[in-house]
């Protein structure tokens, strides 16, 4: 690393990896077929998914922590519909249909673009001002 | 009658405040030369400023004193007091609602006013100039307090009882949350104020850098603190397992604070080697304009939370004036006064592995982090207003969208003990990387190998290690073993919630009395028994609940319950915690009751068993780290004189 | 270029577009927009079910009721959801008479998680308003119509396009616009 370019370049590559690793690993849609996994794998699974789920009638739960009984109705549903063969994307595009995108936890990329495009900028940005910063040091 | 007295001593401290607010500026102004006529002016600072608390503190007592005494011809100790509740929680009712909480706000408003006034021998005229702006600020809330939200309105006829009992808010985590937090969040206007004032004067130089970074540390350590117990109350008495939610008024709790750490950081570097200056102004500022964001956004009724109080449009439109009055002009005179100013740059080149680049990167990362937080927030609201449709953002979203921001903030972390001012020689680095880099990575891969679950939690593990380490090895000056403190904190804290919150086991199970359930989980496998149904009436409520022994009985029972209390059917949910430095379990009961055909020992429950690996350490780690901050503050201030290099 | 305006410029934004999210607040005193139901604002066609219907409850002895039934009476209608054990669900039930003597729109009801026998009590003891009961005793209808609890009452348009949504009991306010927005005069 012979010059603060470099080093800067080599991290913001690093960076970018990692961060996509990131998005990748824990964003990656559980698919697959489920009716090999054990009652516990299944259930670790449908846990996960409904963690992505708000309860429509709670304030600010999601479907995986809420009693209501509208949570457990539709925590069947999906069950239902993963045993099934469904796939999550699937299972989540049903609810969606009908409760409207508000009930996902995790806003999905076309509707809020800038929420998913801001924090890339923003490290962007911030690795822009870190490199004009040190190269203005640079000049004496 | 104490009512009156304490509406009579607002209105007076109003009038205090407004004289705090000019007469010691206008001493300044007027004793430089154009004649000595307000120059004894500058000596009433003192006094106005402990009339000033005197007045609050007395306003406040006789609110807590209405409280107390169940008063119920005062509006609010109807609203929400009640002549059954524990003393304790009645005078913690007195902040547990709108108009009680923002008294309480403004009264630590005048209590750091008090400090700033007494923090000096004899006081600057940089502190005389920060009381008057502090008096500024104090008089603008003062004002709001006595015209839109005042807490003696009385209520005519006087009713018999009070509304307000929720058993969810009587626990003394709760009791003790708010005036914590508000040492906090409002104790960030000491160093508000202070910088206003060095932008004012145009001297932000080498006292305005220690006061400020005085007043910082304190607000930071309180904030860290509210925050925590606010957590660890949400955890015990929620049932739901969480400590966070992302839930809008925990954000505004968290802003504030990664704003001041980024401000301490920045104020750091700028004592020792006297560059981000700028950057340092700019934070203090944006810190305090969080938190009354913040308190904008929580008592304006613009975002739902569990948390948040009863609103009123104008009363928020109103908060929403004072909050951008204070902030723009705080902005524009930054504008004004940084225009073109640059601090003396370091004599040499500075590569990328240095000190200053990881205090800059920090001080980015954490305020960027701080904006996503803000943008998070208030996108549901935007999307609302301009597409019609609904949108929700939780913890999925935050946990995918934050981490990175602060993985590459622990990596540096590690990194510390090498990073050295202007540089530090690549040997070093490429020592420290090859002792320690190992040793956190295969703390993660046994974190991985233990958990089977998630690479997610490996990795936070694994960089919660290494900054860890990096902490441990810290050799510093005697003022910088605060910062080490908080530092391991940090990795310790990251560590338990790679463990408590991503590699978490649960299990739902319908029980009979004579059932067991068998919990396993890295580190612990834990059986519990379910030894007996029971039903009581306590207090004020009646209870269901179950007893749980652990098969192997090295531990004591566990009783999760349901509670019904009567006067409007609420129930709540009291769950079971088993604490160790290895797990936490938690048990819960769900709703259903199901009962068998003919008799009680058909009665079947739905539990909820969860195992918490290294649970306790969330809670462990941000004690150290709050121990750390009150090291730095006890430590000698670090001047610009001893670290000449 | 001031950089140091940036700050301002940010804080000023996000300041005033709260400051204008207010002022219609303000003056018109509507609610906060936040906790809405979250199915409020969503207008699509009549979703898809099939439910057993009380045959002896309904004008025409139907004894299934679905999607395609209530199309393809051509007229504007009203489906409520309601239960035998929901004590709001009474409240609201005076209203829901009147509607049904109201020429233009139909009214459909539908319990939910409920069982055929309880409904019929209820509804004979009652009053029933209501030109075809459906019984959802699995939620099964709940769910594809988006149900966030009982009672609660959709109004759709001729083409069979949910219009308006209320959740909680019914006033005689949300009735007014509701009809209003599937364009049936409410004063009939």
């Amino acid at each position: 690393m012979r010059s603060t370019s470099t080093a800067l370049a080599l991290f913001s590559f690093l960076a970018a990896l990692a961060t996509l690793a990131f998005f990748a690993a824990s964003g990656a849609a559980v698919q697959g077929d489920v009716s090999s996994l054990s009652d516990e794998a299944l259930d670790r699974r449908l846990q996960s998914l409904y963690r992505q789920i708000r309860c429509p009638v709670c304030p600010a739960q999601p479907i995986s922590e809420s009693e209501a009984p509208l949570s457990r109705i539709i925590r069947e549903e999906l069950r239902t519909q993963i045993v099934a063969g469904k796939s999550e994307e699937e299972a989540l595009s049903w609810l969606v249909e009908r409760y409207g995108e508000g009930v996902l936890l995790r806003p999905r990329f076309a509707s809020a673009m800038l929420l998913w495009l801001a924090p890339v900028l923003c490290l962007l940005v911030a690795l822009g001002v870190l490199r004009s910063y040190l190269n203005s040091r640079r000049l004496r | 009658m104490g009512v009156e007295i304490g509406h009579y001593a607002l209105v007076l401290a109003f009038c205090t405040s407004l004289a705090l607010a000019f007469l010691p500026a206008l001493g300044l102004v007027r004793g430089r030369g154009f004649g000595t006529t307000f120059a004894p002016a500058v000596s009433l600072a003192r006094p106005l400023a402990v009339s000033l608390c005197v007045l609050c503190f007395c306003a406040c007592a006789m609110l807590i004193r209405a409280f107390r005494a169940s008063d119920f011809s005062v509006l609010l100790v109807w609203q929400h007091s009640h002549s059954q509740k524990p003393p304790l929680y009645k005078i913690a009712a007195m902040w547990g609602n709108h108009e009680g909480s923002m008294l309480l706000w403004v009264f630590v408003l005048c209590l750091f006013a008090l400090a700033m006034a007494y923090s000096q021998r004899k006081p600057s005229r940089l502190t005389l100039l920060s009381l008057s702006v502090q008096g500024c600020i104090c008089a603008l809330f003062l004002a709001f307090v006595l015209f839109f939200s005042n807490p003696f309105a009385r209520v005519f006829p006087v009713p018999w009882e009070g509304e307000g009992l929720n058993p969810i808010l009587q626990h003394p985590a709760l009791a003790f949350h708010p005036p914590l937090l508000y040492l906090g969040y409002v104790g960030l206007s000491a160093a508000f104020s202070t910088t206003v004032a060095g932008l004012i004067l145009d001297d932000c130089s080498r006292e305005w850098a220690q006061k400020t970074r005085l007043w910082t540390l304190v607000a930071w350590c309180f904030l860290g603190a509210g925050i925590t117990l606010g957590a660890f109350w949400a955890y015990e008495e929620l049932g739901w397992g969480g400590f966070w939610f992302w839930d809008p008024v925990e954000n505004a709790s968290l802003m504030p604070w990664l704003l001041a750490t980024a401000a301490l950081h920045a104020l750091r570097s700028y004592m020792v080697r006297q560059i981000l200056l700028v950057w340092a102004v700019l934070l203090v500022l944006l810190a305090f304009s969080a938190s009354l964001l913040g308190t904008f956004l929580v008592r304006s009724g613009v975002l739902m939370s569990v948390h948040s109080f009863a609103s009123d449009p104008l009363r928020g439109l109103v908060i929403l004036l004072c909050v951008s009055l204070l902030t723009t002009s705080a902005l524009a005179l930054f504008a004004w006064r940084t225009g073109g100013k640059n601090t003396k740059p370091p004599p040499s080149a500075l590569p990328f592995f240095s000190r200053e680049s990881a205090q800059l990167l920090n001080a980015l990362l954490l305020s960027l982090c701080a904006g996503l937080v803000l943008l998070a927030t208030l996108y549901p609201l935007f999307f609302e207003f301009f597409t019609n449709r609904t949108l929700s953002i939780g913890p999925p979203y935050y946990a995918v969208v934050l981490s990175p921001f602060f993985l590459f903030l622990l990596a540096v972390l590690g990194l510390l003990p090498v990073l050295g001012w202007g540089g530090s020689s690549r040997a070093r680095i490429r020592r420290h990387l090859i002792r320690f880099a190992p040793v956190a990575c295969g703390f993660g891969l046994a974190f991985f190998l233990l958990t089977r679950t998630s690479a997610t939690a490996a990795i936070a593990a694994a960089l919660g290690a290494w900054a860890l380490l990096g902490a441990v090895k810290t050799r510093s000056a005697k003022d910088a073993r605060g910062s080490a403190l908080v530092h391991a904190g940090v990795g310790i804290v990251v560590i338990a919630i790679a463990g408590a919150s991503l590699t978490d086991v649960e299990k739902f199970r319908t029980m009979r009395e004579g059932d067991r359930v068998t919990l396993t989980g890295p580190l612990f496998s834990e059986s519990l028994e379910l030894q007996e149904l029971f039903a009581r009436r306590g207090v004020n409520y009646t209870e269901r609940g179950a007893r749980f022994a652990f098969v192997d009985k090295s531990r004591a029972m566990l009783s999760p319950s349901r509670r019904v209390y009567p006067p409007r059917g609420l129930e709540t949910t009291e769950a079971a915690i088993d604490r160790s430095l290895l797990r936490d379990i938690y048990v819960t009961m769900s709703r259903e009751k199901t009962r068998g055909k003919t008799n009680d020992s058909e009665e079947t429950l739905s539990v909820r068993v969860q195992g918490k690996p290294l649970m306790f350490w969330v809670w462990g780690g941000a004690l150290v780290m709050v121990l750390g901050g009150v090291l730095s503050l006890l430590s000698p201030l670090v001047t610009l004189k001893a670290r000449r290099r | 270029m001031r950089y140091s305006l940036i700050p301002l410029l940010a804080f000023a934004a996000v300041v005033s577009f709260l400051g204008y999210f207010f002022l219609p607040e303000l003056m018109e005193g509507k609610k906060s927009m936040s906790l809405r139901r979250i199915t409020e604002s969503r207008m699509r066609a009549t979703p898809r079910f099939r439910i057993p219907a009380l045959a002896e409850e309904s004008v025409t002895n139907m004894a299934v009721m679905s999607d395609s039934v209530l199309t393809s009476q051509g007229s504007p209608f009203v489906v409520n959801f309601f239960a035998s054990w929901c004590q709001p669900c009474l409240a609201e039930h005076p209203l829901l008479m009147e509607l049904s003597d109201n020429s233009q729109v139909s009214v459909f009801g539908i319990a939910w998680r409920d069982s055929g026998d309880k409904a019929q009590t209820w509804l004979r003891q009652h009053g029933n308003p209501f030109f075809l009961v459906g019984v959802d005793s699995d939620s099964k209808a709940g769910l594809e119509w988006g149900i966030a609890g009982i009672p609660e009452t959709f109004f759709l348009d001729r083409s069979g396009t949910i219009r308006f949504v209320h959740t909680g009991p019914l006033t005689r306010e949300s009735l007014r616009k509701g009809l209003e927005a599937i364009k049936v005069n409410p004063n009939l």
